[in-house]
C-alpha cells in the first residue's frame, strides 16, 4: 500500500497524482475564496467614498498597465523554469527562476511606488472606503507576491547546493510554479475590476 | 505504547516529554488534541455553570454585566473552536488514517504543526482573561460594538488574533486529511467503500476550506478597523456594520456543519455495530451529508433575517435554510432504519448515539421554525435560539462526540471505560440537558433576551432559569462522573482485545492500542464494512512476515518550532510589532530547515 | 519506501506528468496574453460605453483560462484536480455575486456638493435678478430669503415660503459642520430612504444644496420652487437620521 512517508511522497497513491500537488491545488481553491472576499468587499464599497481622492483622480492605468504586464512575463520566466527543471536543464531553470524573480520584484516595486504616490496624494488606508479597500486588497496581494519571491529565492539558493534539487527537481519547481501563477491570475482579475472597468 | 503479542515491535523513542513534543505519530497527536480538547471543554462547562449561577435568580449579584459578557463570549468561542471542533480533530487524527488502512496522514509533520498552532492560539485566547480582559461582543462579534471605539480594551484584539491561529491550525489540519482520505487508501477501499465517518471527515475538511478564508478576510478587516483607522465596518466614514455580518456568516454557517457532521459520522459508525446490521441506505446518508455541505453555503443570512435585508433575499434564504431540513431529515430516517430490526446490544456508546437521533430532531425541528422568516422575527436574540442551538450542539455533537469516546476508548488505550459509571454519565447528561435546556424554549418566547446579564423579578422568568440553572448542575455531576470513570480506567491494565464489540471497520483490525505502525498488515477490502464482508466470505489476513520493517517517519521539533513562530506573531500583533519581526524571522528558519529535513 | 508487497498492485503509480509543450509555444501564449492586455488597455479608454464592461470581463478571463489551462498545466494533469479548482473558482464566484446583490443600491454620488454648487449660486442670482426685471416671473421683485439655522441636532426654518425663486440663508450656529438640502418630498419627515448611514439622495428629487460649512461659518443657495411640500435636511452622516430635517411647504 501507499508508503506514508513524511513529505507525501508516495511511489504510489490511490489517484496517481501526487500528494503534494494535491495539497497545492486544494490549497490553491481555498485562496480563490480569500481574495474573492477581499475583492466582494472593494465591489460593495466601489462608488461609496463620502470624500477623495477618488479612483478615476488617481489611478495610474498606463504605469499599472505596464507593472501587469510584467507579472505576466514573470508567469512566463516562471514556466519556463519548469520546464528547464523538467527537462533535466539546470542552467536553464537556474536562469528563469533568476527572471522571474527580478520580475516579481520589478512589480513589487510597482506596488511599492503607487503606494507611496498615492501617500502624497492624500490617499492612505483611513482617507475613505476606496483607500481602505484598496491598499487591504492589494497588499495582501503582494504580500502574496513577496512570499512567493521568497520561495523562488529559496529554490533557486538550494539549487547552487552540489546535489542542486535533487531527483525531484522539476516536481518542487513545478509546485512553486503553481502558487506562482496563481498569484498571477488574482492580479488579472484585480487589474481587471479595479482599474479598467469604468469607474 | 503497549502491543499485544505477536506484532512487531515499534522504532523509536516511545517515553518522555520530548517524544511527545517531536511527534508526528497520527495517535499521539489525536491523543494531544483529545486531551487538550477535554480540558478546555470543562473550561468552557465552569463558564456555563457561572452564567446560570448568575441566572438563576432575578436580579443575581454573582457577575457584573462585563465579566458576564466576557463568560457568555469565551463560553461559545472556548466550546466551539477549542472543545467541539479539536475534539473532532482528535477522532479524526485517530481514526482517518486506521479506518482507510494508511499508515499515517499525508503530511505527519504538517499534522503536529496544526496540534501546536491550536494549543498556543488556545492558550493565547483564554490569556486574555488575564491580559485586560476577555473578549466581551459575543462569539459572532458584531460591529460597530467591536469598533476601537466602543470596545477600547484588548479584548477584541485577542479575538481577532487567537481566531486567526485557530483558523490556520483547521485549515492546516483539513488539507492534511483532505489529501490523506482521497491519496491514501488501501486498495479496493473506494469512495463508496470508505465508512461514513471517513465521508464526514472529507466534507468536513472541504467545508473548513472553503469557509475559513471568508472570516479571515473579515477578522483582517476588524483588525484594520480597529487598529489602522479603516472604516470598513463602521458607519461613520461610509463603512457598513452588515458587510461584518454577512462575512462571519458565509463562514459561520457552514462553521455549525463542521460541528454536528463529525458527530453524525461517528454514530454511523457506532449505531450499526451495537444494532449488528449494516447502516441503512448508505448512499443516501454519503450524498446526504455531501448535500448538507454545499447548501450550507446558501444558507447564511438566515441569521440575519431582522436586519433589514429585503424580501427577495429573505425569501431565497427561508426557502434554502428549509430546503437543507431535507437531508438531515434523510441522515435520521436511515438511523432509524438501521435501529429497526437489529440486535441491539446497549452499550454507553450506544446510549449516547441513539439520544443524538432524539435531540438533535427537536434542535433541527426549532430551527425550520427559525427558517421561517415571520416567526424568526419573533424568535431572534431570544432565549428560544439558545435553546435551539444547545439541542443541536450539546445533544447533537456533544453526545456523539461522547459516543465516540465510549465506543473508542478500548481502541486508543487497551481498556474499557466501565460501563455503570458510563450509563451514570450518559443519564446525567440527558436528564441535564433537557431540564437545562428545553424551558429556555418557554423563556424564548415569553420574551426573554439573550445576552442579559439579569432580569426582574415580575416579568416570569424565575422559574424556568432556576430549572435551567438546576439542569446546568446536574450536567457538570455527569462530567465529574465521566472524569472519575477515567482516572479509575487508566489505572488498569490494557487488557482489550483487537475487536472488543464485532466492528467492521478497518481500525477493529489491529491491536488494542495499535502499533505505531498501525497494521502489520492491512486487510483486504472488498466492499463497504470490510471486516464483517471478510469474516462472512472466510477472507483472511495473512501473517506480517517475520522480517518485515515498516519504516515510519521519524520525529521532528519543527512543527513545534514553526507552531511557537506562529505564536510569537501573534503576541507581537497584540504588544509589539518588534515580536511578530522575530517571529517571522524564526518561522521562515522553520520552514527552510523543515524543508530539508531528511524524511528517511 | 516500504517493502511491504500486499495489495500495492492496485493502486495507481504517482505519475509526474510532464506535458509536450515547449518553450515555442509558451512564448507564444505569453505573447498572446500581452496582446489581450494591450487590447483591454484599449478598450479601458474607448467610447464603447456599456459594451465595455462585458467586453473586459471576457478578455480577463480568457488570460485567466490560459494561464491556468497552460501555464499551470490543468490541461494536461488529472482531472480531479481541474475539478477541485474549478468548485473552489465557482464558490467563490457565487458567494460574490450574491454578496454583490444584497448591497446593491443605485450607485450614490456621494461626492462634495462643493465648487459645482457656489458656482450654480453666482448663476442663479443674476437670473432671478434678470426674470425681475424682464417681469415674466409671476413673482415680481427679487428671490424671497429665507433664513436656516442648523445646529447640533435640528434644522429651523419658516413652516411656509412663497413659490419661485427661494434664496435660503443658511447659518451653521452649532459647533461641527453642517450641510442643507431641499428636497422636494411630501414624506414625513424622518421617512426618508437611508443608505450608507446618511439619507439616500439617489433617490430623492433634491433640488438645492449647499457645501458643508464649519460651526458658525453661512452660506446660501437659491432655486427656483414650484408649489408642493419640500424638506430641509442637514445630510452630514448620521446627521439626518438624528432628527435634523424640517418641512416647508411652498405656496
Amino acid at each position: 500500500m501507499a508508503a506514508a512517508g513524511a513529505h507525501g511522497v508516495a511511489h504510489h497513491s490511490t489517484t496517481g497524482i501526487d500528494n503534494r500537488k494535491l495539497l497545492m491545488w486544494i490549497f490553491l481553491a481555498s485562496e480563490c475564496l480569500f481574495f474573492g472576499s477581499l475583492i466582494s468587499t472593494y465591489l460593495i464599497f466601489k462608488g461609496k467614498s463620502l470624500v477623495g481622492p477618488y479612483p478615476d483622480e488617481i489611478l495610474d492605468i498606463p504605469v499599472t498597465s505596464i507593472s501587469t504586464f510584467v507579472l505576466l512575463m514573470s508567469s512566463l520566466a516562471m514556466v519556463l523554469a519548469v520546464y528547464g527543471a523538467e527537462h533535466g536543464r539546470p542552467r536553464m531553470m537556474k536562469l528563469w527562476l533568476l527572471v522571474t524573480i527580478l520580475l516579481g520584484l520589478t512589480f513589487l516595486g510597482f506596488q511599492v511606488y503607487e503606494f507611496r504616490t498615492f501617500g502624497h496624494e492624500g490617499l492612505n488606508l483611513a482617507t475613505n472606503q476606496f483607500g481602505a479597500s484598496f491598499f487591504v486588497l492589494t497588499g495582501f496581494h503582494g504580500t502574496h507576491v513577496g512570499v512567493g519571491v521568497l520561495i523562488l529565492a529559496s529554490l533557486l539558493l538550494a539549487s547552487f547546493r552540489r546535489s542542486g534539487l535533487g531527483r525531484e527537481a522539476g516536481f518542487h519547481v513545478e509546485i512553486a510554479g503553481l502558487y506562482w501563477h496563481f498569484v498571477d491570475i488574482v492580479w488579472i482579475v484585480i487589474f481587471t475590476l479595479v482599474y479598467l472597468i469604468p469607474q | 505504547m503497549a502491543t499485544t503479542a505477536g506484532t512487531l515491535p515499534a522504532v523509536g523513542a516511545h517515553s518522555g516529554l520530548w517524544s511527545w513534543l517531536t511527534t508526528v505519530d497520527h495517535k499521539r497527536i489525536g491523543a494531544l488534541y483529545g486531551v487538550s480538547a477535554m480540558a478546555f471543554f470543562i473550561m468552557g462547562g465552569i463558564e456555563a455553570i457561572l452564567i446560570r449561577t448568575q441566572l438563576a435568580v432575578p436580579n443575581g449579584t454573582v457577575l457584573e454585566a462585563d465579566r458576564f459578557n466576557q463568560l457568555f463570549t469565551m463560553h461559545a468561542l472556548t466550546m466551539i473552536f477549542l472543545g467541539v471542533m479539536p475534539l473532532g480533530a482528535a477522532f479524526f487524527n485517530w481514526f482517518v488514517p486506521l479506518q482507510i488502512g494508511a499508515r499515517d496522514v499525508a503530511f505527519p509533520r504538517l499534522n503536529a504543526l496544526s496540534y501546536w498552532v491550536f494549543i498556543g492560539g488556545g492558550l493565547l485566547f483564554v490569556s486574555s482573561f488575564i491580559f485586560g480582559g476577555a473578549p466581551n461582543a459575543g462569539w459572532f462579534a458584531y460591529a460597530p460594538l467591536t469598533s476601537e471605539r466602543m470596545s477600547p480594551g484588548s479584548g477584541m484584539d485577542f479575538y481577532v488574533v487567537g481566531l486567526l491561529m485557530l483558523g490556520l491550525s483547521s485549515l492546516i489540519a483539513a488539507l492534511n486529511f483532505a489529501v490523506t482520505i482521497i491519496n491514501m487508501r488501501a486498495p479496493g477501499m473506494t469512495m463508496m467503500r470508505l465508512p461514513v465517518f471517513i465521508w464526514m471527515t472529507l466534507v468536513v475538511a472541504f467545508l473548513l476550506i472553503l469557509s475559513l478564508p471568508v472570516l479571515t478576510v473579515a477578522l483582517i478587516q476588524l483588525l484594520f478597523d480597529r487598529s489602522f483607522t479603516t472604516h470598513f465596518f463602521s458607519p461613520e466614514e461610509g463603512g457598513n456594520p452588515i458587510l461584518w455580518q454577512h462575512l462571519f456568516w458565509v463562514f459561520g454557517h457552514p462553521e455549525v456543519y463542521i460541528l454536528i457532521l463529525p458527530s453524525f459520522g461517528i454514530i454511523s459508525e457506532v449505531l450499526p455495530v451495537f444494532s449488528r446490521k449494516p447502516l441503512f441506505g448508505y448512499a443516501a446518508v454519503v450524498f446526504a451529508g455531501v448535500s448538507i455541505a454545499v447548501l450550507g453555503f446558501a444558507v447564511w443570512s438566515h441569521h440575519m433575517f431582522t436586519t433589514g435585508l429585503g424580501t427577495v433575499p429573505q425569501i431565497v434564504f427561508s426557502a434554502s435554510t428549509m430546503a437543507i431540513a431535507v437531508p438531515t431529515g434523510v441522515k435520521i430516517f436511515n438511523w432509524l432504519g438501521t435501529l429497526y430490526g437489529g440486535n441491539i446490544r446497549f452499550t454507553t456508546a450506544m446510549y449516547f448515539a441513539v439520544s443524538v437521533i432524539v435531540l438533535f430532531t427537536i434542535g433541527g425541528v426549532t430551527g425550520v421554525m427559525h427558517a421561517t422568516v415571520p416567526v424568526d422575527t419573533q424568535q431572534q436574540d431570544t432565549y428560544f435560539i439558545v435553546a435551539h442551538l444547545h439541542y443541536v450542539l450539546f445533544g447533537g455533537s456533544i453526545m456523539g462526540i461522547f459516543s465516540g469516546v465510549y465506543y473508542w476508548f478500548p481502541k486508543m488505550t487497551g481498556r474499557f471505560l466501565h460501563e455503570g459509571l458510563g450509563k451514570l454519565h450518559f443519564w446525567l447528561f440527558f436528564i441535564g440537558m433537557n431540564l437545562t435546556f428545553f424551558p429556555m424554549h418557554f423563556l424564548g418566547v415569553g420574551g426573554m433576551p439573550r445576552r442579559i446579564y439579569t432580569y426582574d423579578a415580575d416579568l416570569g422568568f424565575d422559574t424556568w432559569n432556576m430549572v435551567a440553572t438546576i439542569g446546568a448542575y446536574i450536567i457538570a455531576v455527569g462530567m465529574l462522573a465521566f472524569l472519575w470513570n477515567f482516572v479509575r480506567t487508566m489505572r488498569q491494565a490494557p487488557s482489550a482485545p483487537n475487536d472488543p464489540w464485532g466492528g467492521a471497520t478497518l481500525e477493529w483490525a489491529t491491536s488494542s492500542p495499535p502499533p505505531e505502525h498501525d497494521f502489520d498488515v492491512v486487510p483486504e477490502v472488498h466492499d463497504r464494512d470490510p471486516l464483517w464482508y471478510n469474516r462472512d466470505h472466510g477472507v483472511t489476513t495473512p501473517a506480517a512476515p517475520a522480517h518485515l520493517h515498516i519504516h515510519m517517519p521519524p520525529p521532528s521539533y519543527y512543527p513545534l518550532v514553526l507552531g511557537g513562530a506562529l505564536l510569537l506573531m501573534g503576541i507581537g500583533v497584540l504588544s509589539h510589532l518588534a515580536v511578530t519581526a522575530l517571529g517571522v524571522v524564526i518561522a521562515i528558519y522553520a520552514v527552510w530547515a523543515w524543508t530539508l529535513e531528511p524524511t528517511d | 519506501m516500504t517493502s511491504e508487497t500486499h495489495g500495492e498492485a492496485q493502486l495507481s503509480e504517482v505519475r509526474h506528468i510532464v506535458p509536450r509543450i515547449g518553450p515555442r509555444q509558451y512564448v507564444i501564449i505569453g505573447v498572446i496574453l500581452t496582446i489581450i492586455t494591450a487590447i483591454e488597455l484599449w478598450i479601458s479608454y474607448s467610447p464603447l460605453g456599456d459594451l465595455i464592461i462585458p467586453l473586459l470581463i471576457v478578455l480577463s478571463a480568457a488570460k485567466f483560462i490560459a494561464v491556468v489551462a497552460f501555464f499551470m498545466h490543468l490541461r494536461f494533469d488529472h482531472q480531479l484536480l481541474t475539478r477541485f479548482f474549478v468548485f473552489g473558482f465557482a464558490l467563490a464566484a457565487a458567494i460574490l455575486f450574491a454578496l454583490i446583490a444584497l448591497f446593491w443600491t443605485d450607485a450614490t454620488d456621494a461626492r462634495e456638493p462643493g465648487a459645482a454648487h457656489v458656482a450654480a449660486d453666482a448663476k442663479a442670482e443674476p437670473k432671478a435678478g434678470a426674470d425681475a426685471k424682464a417681469g415674466a416671473a409671476p413673482k415680481a421683485g427679487a428671490a424671497v430669503s429665507v433664513k436656516v439655522t442648523v445646529k447640533e441636532f435640528e434644522v429651523a426654518a419658516p413652516a411656509e415660503v412663497a413659490a419661485g425663486a427661494v434664496k435660503f440663508d443658511l447659518d451653521n450656529a452649532g459647533a461641527v459642520p453642517h450641510n442643507l438640502r431641499v428636497i422636494k418630498s411630501t414624506q414625513a419627515p424622518n421617512a426618508l430612504p437611508v443608505a450608507a448611514g446618511a439619507a439616500d439622495e439617489s433617490k430623492l428629487q433634491v433640488v438645492a444644496k449647499t457645501a458643508d460649512i464649519n460651526g458658525g461659518a453661512k452660506t446660501s443657495v437659491t432655486a427656483r420652487l414650484e408649489p408642493g411640500q419640500y424638506l430641509l435636511i442637514c445630510n452630514v452622516p448620521g446627521h439626518y437620521q438624528l432628527g435634523m430635517t424640517t418641512r416647508i411647504t411652498v405656496k
